[in-house]
């Protein structure tokens, strides 16, 4: 007894089975009102189907001039036409000769290359049978020169074949291959060609000037370089291209394999084009035939990241990709016949880019062939096109150096409370794309997390706690937690906020104005009757649009919140004026004043000098009108410059790329954003050189101060928020660890100064080193200091605190994605299993985050 | 075509046309959007045909189905990689484009019927996306199918099956 499978009574729904079949089929159906019952409801759900997306059958016909044309060049056997037919279809014949030479035009340049011989029909005496070994030789010579490439030999001898006996097959069809051949080869040196000079072009486009005026130079992150003085003036706008070597063994790949090179040259110039032109192009596949899925999957790709903002940064970030080598081409065949409709070699799936890591890896391959063409040197940078398709500027400074205790006991830097750089990182890996190097900074990645400290004493708005454990990637070497938490607030004081907000054209994408509107959505919920809001807009001409507002006014607030339209350029600097009036209009003593800038970057027209902009600012911030920073969208946004912003303006600086940040960063976090503790906190660690040889500050390369800065009430540091907490991590070598750190050579021509191992000891104190925090009260001019001494208890990593060991995954995640070299044995197992450890209760769901965050990124980087 | 003479009416390049000049056309115009471009590619496709003079074994045109899928869709590639890099995109990819503004509230907009399935069509695997557009926006038959991607009847059948089960449970659950 024959059973029906499910997939036959679909078959059956669809009308797929033949008669007989069907016949079978009727009578075991009548048997199982189950099985009709399932096979109605398919049919019933595939008729809903065809209506949704069928429907386009009417005019699927060829004109009839078409079908003429067709039927013209139907060849006449020798002995089947009759013989007064002839004349017609010697007409016919010419003119479908015609159309076979005007089709062939378009694949070669010159029509008489073209391979296909006019095909008179023979309409003489049959075939002479004696030519059989000739035809055999030359068509033997014809594969011959087909597989060495010559393909206009190949043609030429299959021709003769034809010549002998048109009606040889063999010969035809070894003639249609070649010619697909031919036709492949020239497009793909074409592009080959093409790509070259393309790459040309885009090199110029590689490196923006940096806003100080310095000269773009390739930073370079090691030892060597000695970040002095490290502080904004320093700017190195470079191209870090931090794993140099492992470009070169992919781009020789691709040269090596013949095949690589004509897809890559094909795609990359395509995806370069597309990219460049910021249109919504899907990219052709390779020229040899590529299934009809993989056509699709690969035309949405890009139409997805066309549709979402501006097309992803390209030139100025030395992306490597670990898939392009990788990536199969299994499912490609060559030419020909036998096509392989479904070339999954890439396996892409149809999700949003956002969401699957897999098309993303499609995505990010794809760009990596093109970053692996243009990938060479880039050197000049060129002055920036306003038109440029993409923006972005980092500031990359080194990373911190060991520096030696003998030399250099104290340690001092500013605290800092941006978490930008973490949801900015976040973007990039959720997008498939390795973040550039410079955009990665360790401090706010690690400070993105809260971290539970004790509260601070009566009277201090922080606690300082210290810890010192053994370093999991290199077992000589220790690693010391610093941690400041700030007090939280019991009450919110009243707030004053004015919102800034940027509503040029560049805002008018989905990440973009939308999302800011949600943003101050939630923030605007939070609001009581006691605070005051109003909104400045800027975009050409700088307007109030809604006046100093009671918080609990939110039919009015959300109203305009609502009403705000992107376009026009951009005039940074007016409408910032006008929004510090509003502030100091509707300003709340003892309240939190603030201005909240949101952005994608653009400070196009009027003050875009810098310098101005930021000492406008800061006279502002003294005023007691503070200033945050909020980042959205990509392409254009101006880390750098938002990060001083928000520096000089005593605030913050975050980037919000989605809901989910809008709400920790306004909502969640909101006190912490708005409600400063403490001012200008600055930390300085005093190390004991009998008991550390050598220190490096992991993080924190643009808040470095000089010792002096320390005790210097002048000096600007960062701004801790109610509940905020601030880690920092140093990696320390014990004097009783063997040395590692290579020695610097003495001069050969002087006679050396008795080094100098350590200096006198003053005092036999255990500590390892000393923590001091200088901070100021928030209307204050005079700081205070605090101390902690900090004894090494040495505790292995597996006795830290849950805490401590997520802190230093983090700070793992960092140096790998930084691509650093003095990370000794990190890799990305270690970084895992110490986020693991570490994870806790993770009510938020951020440290799980940051989990699958840091599988995307051990897919984008080796 | 009636100013052919009968004997050419039957001729196997005239009865491949008769055949399948819809499914190709349709086929074509997936692929690239456009149908002026289709049934040029598909001309194109014919001509070809003809110039092979490869009559298929015993006179059966299906059997010329796989051939003609696979250069047509050639046609289409080179066309459109020589012409015009910016090929439109078919509709049914356009409309699967997931929102991507963010916010739970427009996921939770209520879509109507034809986006939502499009959009569960786009979710499929890429094989299966690609038989039930073939089949349904396309409309061709099993057979037609396995001649235009390569893959068997058999497997035609099976990515049908599970493509057309799987929509149909996700909607179901959708409708409750």
């Amino acid at each position: 007894m024959k059973t029906l499978s499910k997939e036959q009574l679909t078959a059956y729904a669809l009308e797929e089975l033949s008669a007989n079949e069907r016949a079978k089929f009727d009578a075991l159906l009548a048997a199982s009102p189950e099985d009709q019952e399932y096979a109605e409801e398919t049919r019933e759900f595939c008729q809903l189907l065809q209506q949704t997306i069928g429907g386009n059958a009417a005019p699927a016909a060829l004109t009839a001039e078409q079908k003429e044309a067709i039927a013209k060049t139907i060849p006449f056997a020798a002995n089947s036409a009759p013989k007064k037919r002839w004349p017609i279809y010697a007409f016919g014949t010419a003119a479908a000769a015609a159309v076979a030479v005007w089709l062939a035009m378009p694949y070669f340049s010159k029509p008489e290359s073209s391979l296909v011989a006019d095909n008179k029909p023979s309409m003489g005496p049959a075939m002479p049978p004696s030519q059989p070994v000739e035809v055999s030789i030359l068509f033997k010579r014809g594969q011959a020169y087909r597989d060495l490439g010559l393909f206009e030999e190949a043609g030429k001898s299959f021709n003769e074949i034809l010549a002998i006996d048109p009606n040889n097959i063999d010969a035809r069809r070894q003639l249609e291959e070649t010619e697909h051949e031919l036709t492949t080869y020239l497009a793909a040196t074409e592009d080959h060609t093409r790509a070259r000079a393309l790459q040309e072009v885009d090199q110029l486009w590689s490196s923006p000037v940096p806003r100080t005026g310095a000269p773009a130079t390739r930073a370079v992150s090691g030892p060597q370089t000695e970040p002095a003085g490290n502080e904004q003036g320093n700017q190195i706008a470079g191209n870090a291209d931090a794993l140099p070597v492992a470009t070169a063994p992919l781009a020789m790949k691709a040269k090596v394999d013949s095949k690589e090179v004509r897809f890559e040259g094909d795609a990359s110039v395509l995806a370069k084009h597309h990219i460049a032109s910021g249109q919504k192009a899907p990219i052709a596949p390779a020229p040899d035939s590529v299934g009809v899925g993989e056509m699709h999957a690969e035309t949405k790709l890009f139409a997805d990241v066309a549709s979402s903002a501006t097309p992803a940064p390209i030139s100025e970030y030395a992306a490597i990709d670990s898939l392009g080598g990788e990536r199969s081409l299994a499912g490609r065949s060559r030419g020909g016949v036998s096509g392989d409709g479904f070339g999954d070699g890439v396996g892409m799936r149809g999700k949003a880019p956002a969401a699957s890591l897999s098309v993303a890896q499609g995505l990010e391959s794809e760009n990596a062939r093109y970053y692996r063409v243009a990938g060479e040197s880039r050197t000049e940078p060129l002055a920036q096109q306003p038109d440029a398709p993409t923006d972005e500027s980092y500031v990359a400074p080194a990373e911190n150096p060991y520096r030696s205790v003998a030399a250099e006991p104290l340690s001092t830097f500013s605290i800092d409370v941006d978490t930008a750089s973490y949801a900015n990182v976040r973007r990039f890996l959720n997008m498939g794309q390795r973040p550039p190097a410079e955009a990665v900074r360790l401090e706010e990645l690690v400070n993105y997390f809260r971290y539970d400290y004790p509260a601070p004493a009566e009277g201090k708005p922080c606690s300082i706690t210290a810890d010192l454990v053994s370093c999991p990637w290199n077992e000589n070497h220790r690693l010391a937690r610093v941690g400041l938490k700030a007090r939280t607030d019991e009450k919110r004081p009243n707030a004053n906020l004015v919102f800034l907000l940027d509503v040029s054209g560049s805002m008018n994408e989905p990440n973009k104005l939308p999302l800011v509107k949600k943003s101050l959505h939630l923030l605007v919920d939070k609001l009581t009757e006691n605070d005051r809001v109003s909104i400045v807009v800027y975009a050409g001409a700088s307007g109030l649009v809604l006046p100093p507002t009671h918080g609990e006014n939110k039919k009015a607030i959300l109203g305009a919140i609502d009403n705000l339209q992107p376009g026009g350029s951009t005039n940074g600097a007016s409408g910032i004026t006008l929004a510090y009036e509003e502030a100091r209009k509707a300003f709340i003593k003892e309240g939190v004043n603030r201005v909240i800038l949101a952005t994608d970057g653009d400070f196009n027209v009027g003050i875009s000098d810098r310098d101005g902009l930021q000492s406008l600012i800061e006279k502002e911030a003294k005023s007691g009108v503070f200033l945050s920073v909020i980042g959205y969208g990509m392409g254009n946004l101006k880390d750098s410059t938002m990060e001083v912003l928000a520096d000089k303006g005593n605030g913050n600086y975050a980037y919000i790329d989605s809901l989910g940040e809008a709400r920790k960063v306004l909502a969640e976090e909101m006190s912490s954003t708005l409600v400063t503790v403490a001012k200008d906190v600055k930390v300085q660690i005093d190390f004991n050189p009998a008991k550390v040889r050598s220190y490096r500050l992991l993080g924190y390369e643009n808040r470095m101060l000089a010792k002096e800065d320390f005790n210097n009430d002048k000096k600007d540091a960062g701004e801790m928020g109610a509940g905020h907490t601030v880690t920092a991590l140093y990696e320390i070598i014990p004097t009783d660890a063997p040395l590692d750190v290579p020695a610097v050579d003495p001069s050969k021509y002087q006679t050396p100064v008795a080094a100098k191992e350590a200096p006198p000891v003053v005092n036999n104190l255990p500590d390892s080193m000393t923590v001091k925090v200088r901070y100021k009260a928030p209307d204050a001019d005079v700081s205070q200091l605090m101390e902690l001494p900090v004894i090494d208890q040495k505790k292995p990593m597996a006795e830290a605190s849950g805490d401590t060991k997520f802190a230093t995954a983090v700070a793992g995640y960092a140096l790998l994605l930084k691509g650093s070299n003095q990370a000794g044995n990190l890799n990305w197992a270690m970084v895992r299993e110490l986020a693991k450890a570490g994870k806790g209760a993770d009510a938020e769901g951020y440290r799980g985050e940051f989990m699958g965050l840091v599988d995307k990124a051990e897919g984008l980087v080796r | 075509m009636s100013s052919l003479p009968p004997n050419l009416s039957t001729h196997w390049v005239i009865a491949a046309l008769e055949r399948f000049e819809r499914p190709l056309v349709s086929f074509a115009h997936n692929l690239c959007g456009d149908w002026e471009q289709a049934r040029d590619a598909v001309q194109d496709t014919f001509l070809r045909l003809s110039k092979s003079g490869r009559p298929p074994e015993d006179g059966d045109v299906e059997k010329l189905a796989p051939w003609l899928f696979t250069t047509c869709r050639h046609r289409i590639i080179d066309w459109q990689r020589k012409n015009k890099r910016l090929a439109p995109m078919d509709t049914l990819t356009l409309e699967a484009l997931p929102e991507t503004s963010a916010g739970p509230d427009s996921a939770l907009e209520a879509k109507d019927t034809a986006s939502h399935i499009r959009e569960l069509i786009a979710n499929l695997p890429s094989q299966q996306r690609e038989v039930i557009k073939l089949k349904f926006e396309t409309g061709l038959s099993y057979k037609e199918i396995a001649a235009a991607t390569g893959v068997s009847t058999g497997t035609v059948g099976w990515l049908i099956h599970t493509a057309v089960q799987a929509l149909r449970t996700s909607w179901m659950a959708t409708q409750s």
